[in-house]
């Protein structure tokens, strides 16, 4: 990350400044504040309904803040919708990675916003272009698309969340938040994923990696939060940290002692049967 | 096969054999179809031969028969693969002849003014249809359903209380009749054959739909919103549009038949179109598209209505009891689905190959249980 040299001094591409927000009588997030770098992945840890969730869509417009305020570039902004989030160039790739699994990969590519050419009085597809420019831009993040005529339903899970990173990058993703890309893919397909978003990080966005898995995080992270129960559990740099810091702030060790316990109880009496 | 695959270009690309290329073209089904249709009327011991004694004038009659749903094939494949139906277009093309018949032949309006009325009232049945489709979020059939029941009583009722007839006759005495009937239906001697002009009609929209749907970007919205609608709406899909457009598209080609009919019939009739959503439905679906939307093919949709041309002509033809035209059609329906779906299942076995290995027709086969038929009883469930 050094050689970015963004690290000190460097503004925040985004930030939460003690947010609260409130879903009826529960505190999905109580005074939370969170940075992002560009040029850094900033990981987000936290067991389930910790308020993961929750602080990405404060990030891409679908939850306004109850209290505390998002700051773009230092400015501070409101995102009514997720639209007003993406004309920030803050751009979110979510678990179903809106991919068509019938559509070409290049179709899949440009859906929505399809390069044309005029034709007469009509306008085509400019399908050269499409095809051209998924090679390439898969190519620069060191996927090989071998056709981009293929199907994206016959593409690895974890070529297709790549296919979903390099859509937002290329339209011009400031921020990207990626939403547990990892979480339904095998070892090598992870692989494949977190070298995608290594190479991402090389283009100065602001990476924010939302995982359950502290080993993932460990292998790309730079900044690492841990949420609670709705609040900050705590912030490390990389330097400041290790892989066993992390699975333990994450689950505590307490907890982890007690769980182990327990297995050993459960396999004691399945041998005893 | 084999060798054939292995010296592709592109060391990258999956290679796949020939074989399951073709499988998976969505067009492969209709052309099996037709294959199997022309056989079983060329083998059929009729007097009459369709194919061998009578080419020319078969063949004219063939392509009338499947030019006259052609065009509503074409534009119903497009409104399947956006994951839509519309049972309201058959009685949509009598509803379009009755406005123009009344409003014309019975209150002497000229034909410029009640033939757009017509199309105006297409187009706003469409979009009722597309709008209650996106408002209520009930599926088209339940949709179209009513409507097609409200045009069919509608056809009836308003015929029957303005002439005392099911039937407007003499819109050939309208002035303008012979421009118009120049414009849909034609008729035209080419080599022999005679056809209505509703055959060139036919093979333009097959032309420019097919080029519309693989070369523009309104092409994948279609498909995107029949694929996975989320997916196309979070990307900036006007999924909603598309559809709303659709449906008014398959009226406004229901318009196009209806003043096809009442022109070369010269008289409209009450009952028209009957049946006509359903056999239109029959050549979509034989054409490889599917019910549930994001896959198909226009140029399959027209294969189908050739399939249906051939059927219609072939059965009165071959002295067969043309009561049995609709069970055939049943059958063929069945057929087509039960065909299609084999190819299809065939065909996405692609993605249980690892990428970048190759995998010849043969080891395809060996993989693929659908083929081989069910009777090893040991399946393959490695292949899962």
């Amino acid at each position: 990350m050094t050689e970015n040299g963004k690290k000190n001094g460097a503004a925040p591409l985004i930030e939460a400044r003690n947010v609260t927000k409130l879903f009826g009588r529960i505190i999905a997030l109580n005074d939370v504040s969170f940075d992002v770098y560009p040029g850094e992945v900033t990981c987000l840890l936290g067991d389930n309904g910790a308020g993961k969730s929750t602080l990405i869509k404060l990030f891409s417009g679908v939850y306004q803040p109850d209290d505390g305020e998002i700051l773009f570039e230092g400015q501070p902004v409101q995102f009514h919708s997720p639209r007003d989030a993406r004309a920030f160039g803050i751009a979110t790739v979510y678990q179903d990675l809106a991919l068509v699994p019938m559509l070409s990969v290049w179709r899949n590519f440009f859906l929505g916003s399809e390069p044309e050419k005029r034709l007469g009085p009509l306008r085509r597809y400019d399908i050269d272009f499409a095809k051209q420019t998924v090679l390439e831009e898969m190519g620069k993040m060191g996927i090989d698309i071998r056709d981009p005529g293929q199907e994206v339903g016959s593409m690895s899970g974890g070529e297709r969340q790549s296919l979903a990173i390099a859509r937002a990058i290329y339209f011009g993703a400031k921020v990207l938040i990626l939403d547990e890309p990892t979480a339904s893919l095998g070892v090598k397909q992870s692989g494949t994923v977190l070298r995608f978003v290594a190479e991402a990080r090389q283009r100065d966005i602001g990476i924010i990696f939302i995982t359950h898995n502290p080993s993932h995080a460990d292998v790309v992270g730079d900044t690492f939060t841990i949420l609670k129960r709705g609040r900050v559990f705590g912030t490390w740099r990389r330097e400041e940290t290790s892989l066993a810091d992390l699975i333990q702030g994450m689950s505590g060790q307490a907890e982890l002692e007690s769980l182990k316990h327990e297995i050993d109880r459960i396999t004691q009496r399945s041998q005893l049967n | 096969m084999a060798q054939m695959t292995t010296n592709t270009k592109d060391e990258r690309l999956v290679r796949v054999g020939l074989l399951r290329r073709i499988f998976q073209v969505p067009e492969m089904g209709a052309v099996v179809g037709l294959i199997g249709v022309v056989i079983i009327f060329m083998l059929s011991p009729a007097r009459e031969n369709l194919f061998l004694k009578v080419p020319i004038p078969a063949i004219g009659r063939v392509l009338d028969n499947s030019a006259d749903i052609g065009v509503m094939a074409v534009a119903i494949s497009m409104l399947m693969i956006a994951g839509e139906f519309d049972l309201s277009i058959g009685f949509m093309t009598g509803s379009t002849g009755m406005i123009v018949g009344i409003l014309s032949a019975v209150y002497g309006w000229p034909l410029a003014i009640s033939m757009p009325l017509a199309l105006i009232f297409a187009l706003s049945v469409g979009f009722f249809n597309g709008i209650m489709r996106i408002r209520t979020g009930l599926p088209s059939f339940v949709i179209t359903l009513g409507t097609m029941f409200v045009l069919r009583s509608a056809n009836f009722a308003v015929t029957r209380s303005v002439t005392g007839n099911i039937r407007v006759p003499y819109i050939d005495r309208v002035p303008g009749y012979d421009l118009m009937n120049a414009i849909f239906s034609y008729r035209l001697s080419i080599g022999g054959a005679q056809f209505y002009i509703t055959l060139i009609w036919w093979f333009a929209f097959t032309a420019f739909f097919t080029w519309f749907m693989l070369r523009t970007r309104w092409g994948s919205w279609i498909f995107a919103s029949g694929g996975e609608p989320a997916a196309a709406k979070s990307v900036g899909v006007p999924v909603e549009r598309v559809k709303v457009a659709l449906f008014m598209f398959v009226h406004a080609c229901a318009w196009i038949s209806g003043m096809a009919v009442i022109f070369r019939l010269r008289s409209a009739t009450a009952s028209q179109g009957e049946f006509l959503q359903f056999t239109v439905l029959v050549a979509a679906v034989t054409g490889g598209n599917r019910m549930t939307g994001g896959y198909g093919s226009v140029i399959g949709a027209s294969l189908g209505a050739l399939i249906f041309g051939l059927t219609k002509t072939g059965i009165v033809a071959a002295f067969w009891d043309s009561d049995w035209f609709f069970a055939f059609l049943g059958v063929m329906l069945l057929l087509a689905i039960v065909l299609n779906l084999i190819l299809r299942t065939q065909a996405e076995y692609i993605g249980t190959t690892a990428m970048g290995e190759e995998e010849t027709d043969e080891e395809w086969l060996e993989k693929t249980p659908v083929l081989q038929g069910q009777d090893d009883g040991k399946g393959n469930p490695e292949n899962d």
